[in-house]
């Protein structure tokens, strides 16, 4: 009798450990499953952004939307502040270091103003982390003389930039966040600076926008390109109903039977 | 609201301003005088800010910045003068400007008239070193609502 009872004791306390082991595990999948989901309750939460390797994550959805002025040191060692929000002229803040590899071909860009590209509502900033971070001698070096450069680990810090090199684009007047992103090479950059900004100056109409906005609730539309072909055609005055669309029922109207 | 630091001299910025501390780069009079220790001292220091973006270049008392001015904005100089001016009659004042007064400004105190504008100057010593403090407005007809900006930013200057 007293060996059933110590060997039923056994099987309850190994069913127990199984038990216990069971539902720790249980516990661990669904902790997993939940850091897939980006860490987040409720069903609603997104997965996490994945990249290549070398490709820029893009900044987080809390990222400011709004810029801020940039406060500093220059190559010399002067204290500067460049006021961004409020500024006279669009603001493309290039955040560059004098380590990578990529941004070197920035820093050459910067060396010829002329080649730039860019226009006179436009003005660039060189911005990299300050001296704690980086090689004051490196950048004093690389700094172009007709494009300000600032070493300011607080921009970077304003700006949640995620690498070097990375560029943002700054409306003057508003201080709204235009455009941003990274790429390989300078003329990259500045092409994809200057959509930002034609998308920028063809949303400021507001009456487009609505027209935009009902062709694509009406269409379905959802692409981003979809939209900016929209914008381009009303703008050109073409509308869902203009006969260029039609070309063969304007044909065929205009063809007797 | 920023902090600016160089040169032994501090800055309060409100947001909008456009400012640099930097070294002037050819002192006004006179050779570069020594220390009691036989070393030469720090070169003087320029401050410059504006409620405008500053042009690369800007003369010591704002040429090539004054002329961009709106009636709204505001250009202020701190311009800081050899060690061999100390002990001068015109820098004998030895207190830091904090507050200005509108009736401080004249049309004709600017150091190159241009129509609209107003300035005053302001020659003192702090911490051993003489400075001048410029101050140009956009506009004399808005001085009463302008200087008040125009003390808001005397008020943040430390000069070590």
């Amino acid at each position: 009798m007293t060996a059933l009872v110590v060997g039923l004791a056994a099987v309850v306390a190994l069913l127990a450990i199984l038990v216990v082991g069971l539902l720790r595990s249980h516990a661990e999948i669904l902790k997993e499953l939940h850091d897939l989901r980006g860490g987040a309750d409720g069903p609603t939460s997104q997965p996490p952004t994945r990249v290549r390797p070398g490709v820029a994550l893009p900044r987080g959805t809390g990222a400011a939307a709004q810029g801020a002025d940039l406060a500093g040191l220059t190559p010399a060692g002067d204290a500067v502040q460049i006021a961004v929000r409020g500024a006279e002229v669009h603001t493309l803040l290039l955040f560059l270091s004098s380590g990578c590899l990529t941004c070197r071909g920035f820093w050459d860009a910067l060396a010829d103003q002329a080649s730039l590209g860019l226009g006179p509502s436009l003005r660039a900033i060189a911005v990299t982390k300050g001296p704690d971070q980086e090689s004051l001698s490196a950048i004093t070096a690389l700094a172009p003389a007709d494009v300000p450069t600032v070493l300011s680990s607080e921009a970077w810090d304003d700006y949640d930039v995620p690498v070097a090199p990375y560029a943002i684009l700054v409306a003057g007047g508003t201080g709204h966040i235009l455009g941003e992103g990274a790429g390989a090479t300078w003329p990259q950059v500045r092409d994809l600076m200057r959509q930002a900004l034609a998308d920028s100056e063809l949303g400021s109409d507001a009456d487009l926008r609505q027209r935009v906005d009902a062709l694509q609730r009406r269409r379905g539309a959802t692409g981003r390109r979809d939209a900016r072909t929209d914008y381009e055609l009303l703008a050109a005055g073409i509308g869902p109903d203009h006969p260029s669309l039609r070309p063969d029922t304007a044909a065929a109207e205009e063809t007797p039977l | 609201m920023a902090r600016l630091a160089a040169r032994g001299i501090e800055i309060d910025l409100p947001e909008g301003w456009d400012a640099r501390i930097t070294r002037r780069e050819t002192p006004p009079v006179g050779a570069r005088a020594t220390t009691a220790t036989g070393t030469a001292p720090p070169p003087p220091a320029l401050v410059h800010a504006a409620t405008r973006s500053l042009p690369a270049e800007v003369g010591d008392f704002g040429s090539g910045a004054v002329e961009l001015l709106r009636s709204q904005d505001l250009f202020l100089s701190l311009v800081e003068f050899e060690r061999d001016s100390l002990g001068s009659p015109l820098f004998a004042v030895r207190s830091q400007p904090k507050r200005l007064r509108p009736s401080d400004f004249d049309p004709q105190a600017l150091q190159r008239t241009l129509p609209g504008q107003a300035g005053t100057q302001v020659f003192f010593t702090v911490a051993d070193r003489p400075f001048c403090l410029y101050v140009v407005l956009g506009s004399f007809a808005r001085r009463s609502r302008t200087v008040p900006v125009v003390n808001g930013v005397l008020e943040g200057i430390r000069i070590d």
